[in-house]
């Protein structure tokens, strides 16, 4: 049973109220934002949502002992400890996140139809993914179709796109009660159709 | 699962956290230098001595993460929604478009949800903190907190609740979890007693908690 990342917060009970100081800025927050955002510039990552993946993957009560500043701070020092002695200056835009920008579509199957009834995998995919742990075997309903995406934790030599779609999930079918309802975006490889209600 | 080589040792930072590297955690990575904020400025000045990094080229970007009142694009899109019908069909049908026309343009898919009666739409991301900086600012660090993350999705009632705002029984709360590069902006329910009001008053009411959904506007 594949366990939740230390990042997957999405429902944890164990947390109390929100706090809700607002944070002091400091100058150093520019240098992490600057140095993340700087970072697909240099071909630090070795799959797709890289920076994300280096602090899923730390232990969880490290991750829950770090402030915002401080995780990225992390990731951005393991990404940028690849960066070769030779390295030169990339062409193209100063800030290049790594992530989906160009978009391809051909080669992709035709899209779920909005309306159809999915159900989320039960386990998530190995390594780098954004399927939070609530939305797992659960049911829900495709209500919009997003342009194509790269797919999380795909190899940056070997970059994949799939639909993405947003699927509404009933908070009875999440957490056995509740009136209200969640809306989350997932990529294609992570629903299935259901047939039937079973 | 990848395993990085961990090598920021090569920038000796000076020590470990306490306890972690080798703890038996099971995964080998790097611990967080003991003092972040050192680290990074360093290895920013490093990257800029080796000429990789140009911080001005960077300016704009920073000045928008960082604007004091960063929310001023979302603000004047909502301000302009309530008052003019043609423009809020595109901001909630394509609102990068409808942000184009207010001169706000950036490669990012975003979508823009309606408050009404029957539904109060509430934003998280509960896997990290994405947000859509380049129209809402950078986002309160209440919106990055672990609390947030987790309970906005279970109890969203209880969440609004700490921020004063009581949704009835009987009006949905439709929570949107940002997992994608899609970022996702609230258009608040205009307030009552604003009939009157030009764009730039209304724009000057819209708050940033209300553009994430936890708030709810009221007549100045």
């Amino acid at each position: 049973m594949t366990a939740p990342s230390a990042a997957d917060m999405g429902g944890r009970t164990d947390v109390g109220p929100v706090p809700r100081a607002e944070e002091v800025h400091e100058p150093w927050h520019e240098s992490v934002m600057r140095l993340l955002m700087s970072s697909g510039r240099f071909g630090v990552s070795r799959i797709s949502g890289e920076a994300r993946y280096r602090l899923e993957v730390l232990d969880p009560e490290l991750y829950r002992s770090l402030g915002y500043y401080e995780r990225w701070a992390l990731a951005v020092a393991e990404l940028y400890s690849r960066l070769p002695e030779d390295a030169t200056v990339p062409p193209g835009p100063a800030a290049r996140y790594p992530g989906a920008r160009a978009v391809a579509t051909e080669g992709l199957s035709p899209p779920l139809a909005v309306g159809t009834r999915v159900v989320v995998r039960a386990e998530p995919p190995p390594g780098h993914h954004r399927m939070p742990a609530y939305t797992w075997g659960r049911r829900g309903v495709v209500r919009a179709v997003h342009a194509p995406q790269e797919v999380p934790g795909c190899h940056v030599d070997a970059v994949r796109h799939e639909h993405v779609y947003s699927v509404a999930f009933t908070f009875e079918e999440l957490w056995g009660h509740g009136t209200d309802e969640l809306r989350i975006d997932l990529w294609a490889s992570y629903v299935s159709p259901v047939e039937e209600d079973a | 699962m990848t395993s990085a080589d961990d090598d920021q040792h090569g920038h000796d930072h000076g020590g470990e956290r306490g306890g972690e590297r080798g703890g038996g955690h099971g995964h080998g990575h790097a611990t967080p230098p003991d003092s972040p904020a050192a680290y990074v400025e360093r290895l920013e000045a490093e990257l800029v001595e080796r000429g990789l990094l140009d911080v001005r080229a960077l300016d704009d970007l920073m000045a928008t993460y960082f604007a004091e009142h960063g929310w001023v694009h979302g603000a004047r899109a909502v301000a302009r929604a309530w008052t003019d019908p043609e423009f809020k069909a595109l901001l909630l049908s394509d609102a990068p478009a409808a942000f184009a026309q207010l001169g706000v343009t950036n490669h990012d898919a975003i979508v823009v949800v309606e408050d009404t009666d029957e539904v109060h739409n509430l934003v998280v991301c509960t896997l990290c903190s994405c947000y859509p900086f380049w129209v809402m600012g950078l986002s309160p660090a209440w919106y990055r907190s672990l609390e947030y993350r987790a309970r906005a999705v279970r109890e969203p009632r209880a969440v609004l609740a700490e921020f004063g705002v009581d949704v009835p029984e009987g009006r949905t709360v439709r929570v949107w979890d940002s997992s994608s590069d899609v970022r996702y902006m609230v258009l608040p329910r205009r307030p009552t007693g604003t009939e009157a009001a030009t764009e730039d008053d209304l724009a000057a009411i819209v708050t940033r908690d209300a553009l994430i959904g936890t708030d709810v506007l009221e007549a100045p």
